[in-house]
């Protein structure tokens, strides 16, 4: 028993310049039909079949090594060519239910097929460091000068803050300028992010492959320099197959 | 903390590289891709995963209790090149572990010692 694991789809009669594995090793074979073709590998049901996605549906380990297989194979096909990203699990009972799936979604298959034709996913974190307050301490006279030196603080903070968000607001701006399509995700807690400072953009670009040079140089100039000046660390990472445009 | 979670330093950045590279695609980034983005079409078989925030919820108990996990052997990860890039840096090409690559290296020379000073006696 066996079921169909399909990582993505990509236009038809055009054979990948480079497909990865997936899980433990398996193959990855195009399902041709309706004009477009599927990347899928036929995975032995009792490791990853329906009832095994049921049991290992909340976990993390089972899922991460699954998703990481996904990644890989969609990431080299993405490397050269363009693929449409399937969200995790798309699962068939069998080639022919492919073609189906194939047959039903065409049109919308298609259109994002068409929309991320020559373009690839780059990331673009960023983190607001925090900075150790540049006022000195002086000692309070009084409740009023403490009240005062307190308001004064606050203003800082609040200013700082303003600075910031024009900072990121900018940056997010100048990227969008050199790319065809950008998506705002939720920004990642510390315990995912890995970084202790709050993350303040997590943002995807559609850039087409042939603008990707003026999108680094874009980022290296207009993001990475104000943003240290405004104590903000910017992250880049990509090229992603195009998860959040299809 | 693993490299891939470094801030941009003008080095290779690409999460397509297989090997080699130094700054591989973060697993939360991965994650964050994958089980919440790309085109929703159901096949014939429905699977509805946890939903992403609770998985999210999961994968920060699970970061947390990475430690433990290698206890027990559960490391698969860190043979993945797309999720670690301890497995890059520390790897050679054919996947020996440094810390082993460097043992045999060390038992090689002294083998070669042993040859060499028994070769000088003859």
């Amino acid at each position: 028993m066996t079921v169909h694991y399909v990582y993505g789809v990509l236009p038809v009669g055009q054979r990948p310049a480079e497909l990865a594995e997936g899980p433990d090793g398996v193959d990855v074979q195009l399902v041709e039909g309706h004009g477009l073709a599927a990347a899928v590998s036929e995975l032995p049901a009792d490791r990853y079949g329906e009832e095994q996605f049921r049991t290992h549906a909340e976990d993390p380990l089972w899922l991460e090594k699954l998703a990481t297989a996904h990644h890989r194979v969609l990431a080299s096909i993405a490397r050269h060519d363009d693929v449409v990203p399937l969200r995790m699990p798309t699962l068939c009972r069998s080639r022919q239910s492919v073609l189906e799936l194939l047959d039903d979604r065409a049109d919308v298959l298609k259109d994002a097929l068409t929309s991320v034709s020559g373009r690839v996913e780059w990331g673009v974190k960023l983190y607001a460091e925090s900075r150790p307050a540049e006022q000195q301490k002086v000692e309070a006279t009084s409740g009023r000068d403490y009240l005062g030196q307190r308001m004064a603080q606050g203003r800082a903070r609040d200013e700082e803050r303003a600075l910031r968000g024009d900072v990121v607001r900018a940056c997010h701006e100048a990227l969008c300028a050199v790319s065809v399509d950008a998506a705002v995700n939720a920004p990642q807690d510390p315990a995912l992010s890995g970084r202790r400072e709050p993350m303040v953009l997590n943002g995807a670009y559609l850039v087409t492959r042939e603008d990707e040079t003026d999108f680094l140089s874009v980022f290296d100039t207009q993001a990475v320099g104000p943003c240290r000046e405004a104590g903000i660390l910017a992250e880049i990472t990509g090229p992603w197959p195009p998860y959040n445009f299809s | 903390m693993s490299e891939s979670m470094r801030p941009y330093d003008g080095q290779d950045r690409s999460p397509y590289r297989t090997g080699g590279g130094n700054n591989p695609a973060s697993l939360a980034d991965v994650l964050e891709r994958v089980l919440d983005k790309g085109v929703v079409i159901a096949g014939d078989i429905q699977i509805r995963l946890l939903d992403i925030e609770l998985l999210t919820i999961k994968i920060r108990l699970l970061i947390a209790s990475v430690d433990k996990a290698k206890e027990m052997g559960i490391n698969w990860w860190e043979s993945d090149p797309f999720v670690s890039a301890q497995a890059l840096g520390d790897d050679d090409e054919d996947g020996a572990p440094r810390e082993l690559q460097e043992r045999v290296e060390v038992l090689e020379s002294r083998l070669k010692d042993l040859d060499d000073g028994g070769r000088a006696k003859r």
